[in-house]
C-alpha cells in the first residue's frame, strides 16, 4: 500500500504543510518517534492505532483500549472511505482519495495549540516517570513481615505440623540462626522441640528429654541440684554454631569454681586449685591398689613425687631384665622384648589391656616342676589345686612304673578289693576268689605307695613353689605344719590416673619411654607413671605459646560417671506412686519427695 | 564558601564513626567468647543493639530531611553523619554476625543492609562526581537554554528546507520531528537516542542525527552551485543540533545517575526495616 500523507500545521500566524509518502502494508500512528505517522502531541499515546489497506478503503484500528471519533461516532475500529474524517485527540485525519493502483492519500491536521515547547515534549527526568517508590517500599516491607515474621509466628498458636503442611509456608530454616551440631541435625527442621516457651532460652527440660542419663558433676545429695554456678545446659553447650561446635572448650568453664572451691562453698573438698594446665595445675597423683593386712584391696592416691613411693602389687618383675637391649632367653632363643609384647591398648585407645600370666608370661615362664619331666607343666592356679595335680601325676607315674618308680612292688599276688556291681555276681564268692589275708597285704602295699608318691610330690612342690617356678614372680610363704604354701595375691593397677582421660592411641607418635622410664627399673615396685612436667613438655594451658593449647576438658570429663543422672525418668511403682529410675519417690516434675511425709508414701510406712 | 556534606564540621562525623568502628573492632578482637563468635554472645548482643539503633536512626533521615522546621542540626550535618555512620554500620554488623551466614531471615537482613549501604555509597559517589560533571558539560548554560538553542536551530533548518528539493525537505522535517530526548529510565540513564528519520517512505534510525547527516552528505555531493551551499548549511545546522542534543542527553544521563540510586535505597531500606524486625523478634521468640 502506498500512502501519501499531507500534514497541515499552524505555527503562530503561519501555516505549514508538507507531504510525505509511505509504502507499507501497515502503518502505525502515535507520538513515538518509531511510528509511521507521528502526531507531535504530548497527550497523544506513544502508540495509538494502525492503518492498513482494506478492499473498501483503509482500516483504522485503535490499540490498547483507545478509541477515536469516526465521522462523529466513537469507535475503536473503522473502515474509512474517501471523505471520512477521524478525530484523534483533536487532530483530524481525513481520507482524501484512493486510486486504482491501491494508492491512498490522507490529510492530517495537527492542531496548533498542542505543539508544546521542545523541552516539554520529552520526559527528561526520572521523577517524571513516577516510579511507585512508596508502594514498592511498603510492598517489600509487608512481604518480608508476612513471610519472615507473621506466618512463622502462627506456629506459636496452632500445631507446627498443621502450619508446615500448608503450601508456600517457609520451612524452619528461615528462622535458624545457624546450623545445628551434627548430633542434633536430624531435628533441625523442628524448632519447637527445643524452643518451647517463646522469649525464653531453650530449657534444660528439653535437653534432658533425650539426655536423661547424663551425669551431674557433683554430688547432688550433698550439694543440691543448683550447686553448680551455671544454671543451664546452655552455659556450656551452645547450639546453632555449626556442625562441630557445641561444647565450651575454654578452661574458664572449670576455673570458675576450681580456682577456689572453698569460696564457692565446697570447703571440705580434697581437690586442689587448678586454673591453667601450664601455670596453675597441681602435680599429678597416682591411684594404686594396695593390699591391706586383712587381705582386702584398697585404692590409695599418692603424690607422684612422694618419697619412697612404691607400688605394692605383690608381683616380682624386673623391667630391666626383660627389656635388656641384648635380649633375653625366650621360647625360641634370645629375644629382644618390646613394651607392646605385654602392654597393648584396648580397642578405642583409652585404657590398656590387662596383663595376664597366660597371655603374657607363660610363653617363657613354663610352670614345670620336675627336672626329669621338663615338658610337664602345671596350670597357673591355686597351690592346693596344683598339689592335687602333682599327686595325680606322680600316682600315675607310680602305677605305670615310670622311670621314677623302678622298684614298683610286684602286684601279682595282690588281692583286689571286693567290688560288687549291681546285677552281677559277687566276684569274691566266685571260684578262685581272693581271701581275707590277701587284702591285709594289699593295704600295706598301698600305704607304701602313698608314702612313696607323697615324697615325690613334696619334692616337686618344693621345687615348684620355693625354688624354681612360682617364687620367680610371686611372694611365697609356707604355712605352719602341713606342707602348704600361700602365694601372696597379685593385683596390678589398671588405671593410674582415674580422674583424667588419656588416650594412648592419640599419642602414638611418641615412644613409650617418652613418658615411662622402664629401662633402669629392677623392681615391679617402681612407679613409672609420668609427672605433670612430662605432659607439659608438649601441652600448655589455654593461652600457651609454643605448646599445644590444652584446656581442662581435653583430659577431664565434666559429667562424672559416679554421680547421679541429670534427667529423671518418671515411672509408677506397683502402688501407683511416682518414682524415678532408682525407685526413689518423686513429684510430677521429677523432684525428690521426702519419703517420711506426704501422701505418696503411706504404703511404705505401713 | 561551599562545604560538601563529606567535610561538614571539619569531618567531625568521619572521625566519630571511625572511633565507633575502631572500638567495635577492638572489642571483637579482644573478646574471648566461650563459643564461636556469633550474634548471640554478649558482645554479639551489644554490637547487634548498636547496629539496630544505627539503622533506625539512619532511616530517620528520610523523615528528618523533610522536616524543614526542625532546629535539630542542619540537614547537611545529618547527611554527613548519615553517610559516615551508615558506612561504618557495615563493619559493626559484620562483626555482629561473627561471620556466620546462612539461608535465613537473619542473613537476609544483613544482605538487605549491605545493598542499602552499597546503594548509598553509590549515591555519595554520584553526588560528589556528577553535579561537577554536569557543570563542566553545560558550562554556564542551563537545560532551558540548551532546549531553546535546539529550537532555534530547528527554526533555521525549517527556513533552509524551503530552498532544497521537496523530498529532501521531507526527510529533514521528519528528522526534526522524529527526534527524541530522554524517555524511559534506561533511556535517560544511558542517554539512549531513539530518534528516527523518514527516508524514501521508510523509517530509518537517526541516532546522533547520523541518518539525516549521511543522507544530506550523500545528496550534497550530487548538488551543484547554490544548491550545494544550502546542503552545506543544512549539514552545519544538523551538526550543531547534534552537538547540543548530545549535551542534553549527557546531562539527562548524569542527572538520572545522580537520582537513580534513591529508587533502590528507599525501598530496600523499608525491606531492611522489615527484615530487621523479623530478625530481632525471631531470635528472641526462639531464644
Amino acid at each position: 500500500m502506498k500512502l501519501t500523507i499531507r500534514y497541515n500545521q499552524a505555527i503562530g500566524a503561519n501555516r505549514h504543510s508538507h507531504e510525505v509518502t509511505l509504502e507499507s502494508e501497515k502503518l502505525t500512528i502515535g507520538r513515538g518517534s518509531d511510528q509511521s505517522i507521528q502526531i507531535p502531541d504530548r497527550r497523544f499515546p506513544l502508540s495509538h492505532s494502525t492503518l492498513a489497506g482494506h478492499k473498501d478503503g483503509l482500516e483504522l484500528v485503535a490499540e490498547g483500549g483507545y478509541s477515536f471519533l469516526w465521522n462523529g461516532q466513537s469507535v475503536s475500529r473503522a473502515v474509512m472511505r474517501p471523505g471520512d474524517v477521524v478525530d484523534l485527540f483533536g487532530h483530524s485525519l481525513s481520507f482524501i482519495s484512493s486510486d486504482e493502483a491501491g494508492g491512498c492519500s490522507i490529510e492530517i491536521e495537527i492542531k496548533e495549540n498542542n505543539l508544546e515547547p521542545l523541552q516539554k515534549r520529552f520526559v527528561t527526568r526520572l521523577s517524571e516517570l513516577e516510579f511507585p517508590i512508596r508502594s514498592v517500599s511498603w510492598l517489600l516491607f509487608l512481604t518480608i513481615i508476612l513471610g519472615g515474621l507473621l506466618v512463622p509466628s502462627i506456629g506459636l498458636f496452632v500445631p507446627m505440623k498443621t502450619l508446615r503442611d500448608l503450601p508456600l509456608v517457609p520451612d524452619d530454616h528461615l528462622w535458624s540462626s545457624g546450623d545445628l551440631h551434627d548430633t542434633h541435625a536430624f531435628f533441625e527442621d523442628q524448632c519447637e522441640l527445643c524452643h518451647v516457651v517463646p522469649f525464653t532460652q531453650a530449657r534444660d527440660e528439653e535437653c534432658l528429654t533425650c539426655h536423661l542419663n547424663v551425669n551431674h558433676h557433683f554430688d547432688t545429695e550433698r550439694n543440691g541440684k543448683e550447686y553448680y554456678l551455671g544454671e543451664s545446659c546452655q552455659d556450656c553447650h551452645r547450639e546453632h554454631n555449626g556442625p562441630l561446635a557445641i561444647t565450651r572448650q575454654d578452661q574458664g568453664v572449670c576455673s570458675t569454681c576450681h580456682e577456689d572451691l572453698e569460696a564457692v562453698g565446697y570447703a571440705n573438698s580434697t581437690l586442689r586449685r587448678a586454673t591453667d594446665f601450664m601455670e596453675d595445675h597441681p602435680p599429678f597423683m597416682v591411684s594404686m591398689t594396695e593390699m591391706k593386712d586383712d587381705g582386702s584391696w584398697v585404692t590409695k592416691r599418692s603424690e607422684t613425687w612422694e618419697e619412697g613411693l612404691k607400688e605394692s602389687s605383690n608381683l616380682t618383675f624386673p623391667h630391666d631384665v626383660h627389656m635388656n637391649p641384648d635380649g633375653i632367653n625366650g621360647e625360641s632363643g634370645v629375644e629382644i622384648m618390646e613394651c607392646s609384647d605385654c602392654h597393648r591398648e584396648e580397642t578405642g585407645g583409652l585404657g590398656m589391656q590387662p596383663i595376664t600370666m597366660e597371655n603374657h608370661c607363660a610363653g617363657c615362664h613354663q610352670l614345670s616342676f620336675d627336672v626329669t619331666a621338663p615338658d610337664r607343666v602345671v596350670p597357673h592356679g591355686e597351690p592346693d589345686e596344683l598339689i592335687e595335680l602333682l599327686q595325680g601325676f606322680y600316682a600315675y607315674q607310680y602305677l605305670s612304673g615310670g622311670d621314677e618308680f623302678q622298684s614298683a612292688p610286684d602286684m601279682s599276688g595282690m588281692q583286689v578289693r571286693p567290688v560288687r556291681r549291681p546285677g552281677r555276681q559277687d566276684i569274691s564268692k566266685m571260684p578262685g576268689a581272693h581271701s581275707q589275708r590277701d587284702s591285709a597285704d594289699a593295704l600295706v602295699l598301698a600305704a607304701d605307695a602313698v608314702a612313696d608318691i607323697q615324697s615325690r610330690v613334696d619334692e616337686a612342690a618344693d621345687n615348684l613353689f620355693e625354688k624354681q617356678t612360682c617364687n620367680v614372680c610371686h611372694e611365697i610363704s609356707r604355712l605352719d605344719g602341713d606342707k602348704r604354701w600361700q602365694v601372696k595375691p597379685v593385683r596390678l593397677t589398671s588405671d593410674w590416673f582415674p580422674m583424667a582421660v588419656f588416650s594412648h592411641e592419640a599419642h602414638q607418635n611418641m615412644g613409650c619411654d617418652g613418658c615411662h622410664e622402664s629401662s633402669g627399673s629392677g623392681s615391679a615396685e617402681d612407679i613409672m607413671m609420668p609427672d605433670i612436667g612430662s605432659c607439659r613438655a608438649c601441652h600448655g594451658g589455654e593461652n600457651s605459646e609454643g605448646r599445644l593449647r590444652s584446656t581442662c576438658i581435653d583430659c577431664h570429663d565434666f559429667h562424672l560417671a559416679d554421680q547421679k543422672p541429670m534427667g529423671v525418668m518418671l515411672m509408677i511403682d506397683e502402688e501407683g506412686n511416682l518414682i524415678d529410675q532408682f525407685g526413689e519417690p518423686v513429684d510430677e516434675e521429677g523432684n525428690p519427695v521426702d519419703s517420711t511425709s506426704g501422701s505418696n508414701d503411706k504404703g511404705q510406712q505401713e | 564558601m561551599h562545604t560538601s556534606f563529606l567535610s561538614h564540621a571539619r569531618e567531625r562525623y568521619f572521625w566519630l564513626s571511625i572511633l565507633l568502628g575502631l572500638a567495635c573492632v577492638l572489642a571483637y578482637l579482644f573478646d574471648e567468647p566461650v563459643e564461636p563468635a556469633n550474634g548471640g554472645t554478649w558482645l554479639g548482643y551489644g554490637l547487634g543493639t548498636i547496629g539496630a539503633l544505627l539503622i533506625l536512626w539512619l532511616a530517620y533521615l528520610g523523615r528528618r530531611k523533610r522536616d524543614f522546621a526542625s532546629g535539630w542540626g542542619s540537614v547537611r550535618g545529618w547527611v554527613s553523619a548519615h553517610v559516615y555512620f551508615g558506612t561504618m554500620l557495615l563493619v559493626i554488623v559484620t562483626l555482629h554476625t561473627g561471620f556466620q551466614f546462612g539461608a535465613n531471615i537473619h542473613t537476609l537482613a544483613y544482605l538487605l543492609m549491605t545493598l542499602v549501604i552499597i546503594s548509598g555509597l553509590y549515591g555519595v559517589f554520584a553526588y560528589v562526581t556528577y553535579p561537577a560533571a554536569r557543570n563542566e558539560l553545560k558550562r554556564s548554560q542551563n537545560m532551558d537554554d540548551l532546549f531553546v538553542l535546539v529550537e532555534e536551530i530547528d527554526a533555521q533548518i525549517l527556513q533552509l528546507i524551503a530552498k532544497v528539493p521537496n523530498d529532501v525537505a521531507g526527510v529533514v522535517k521528519s528528522a526534526v520531528e522524529r527526534t527524541t530526548i530522554g524517555g524511559g529510565s534506561l533511556d535517560q540513564l544511558f542517554g539512549r537516542d531513539h530518534s528516527t528519520v523518514l527516508i524514501d517512505g521508510k523509517i530509518e534510525k537517526n541516532s546522533g542525527q547520523s541518518g539525516v547527516l549521511e543522507f544530506l552528505v550523500s545528496r550534497a555531493s550530487l548538488a551543484e552551485g547554490d544548491n550545494h551551499r544550502f546542503f552545506s548549511e543544512l549539514v552545519e545546522a544538523f551538526t550543531a543540533r547534534k552537538r547540543t542534543l548530545d549535551i542534553i542527553r549527557k546531562d539527562i544521563s548524569l542527572y538520572a545517575k545522580v537520582k537513580v540510586w534513591l529508587l533502590f535505597h528507599v525501598p530496600l531500606t523499608f525491606a531492611l526495616l522489615a527484615a530487621l524486625l523479623a530478625h530481632v523478634l525471631s531470635v528472641f521468640i526462639y531464644w
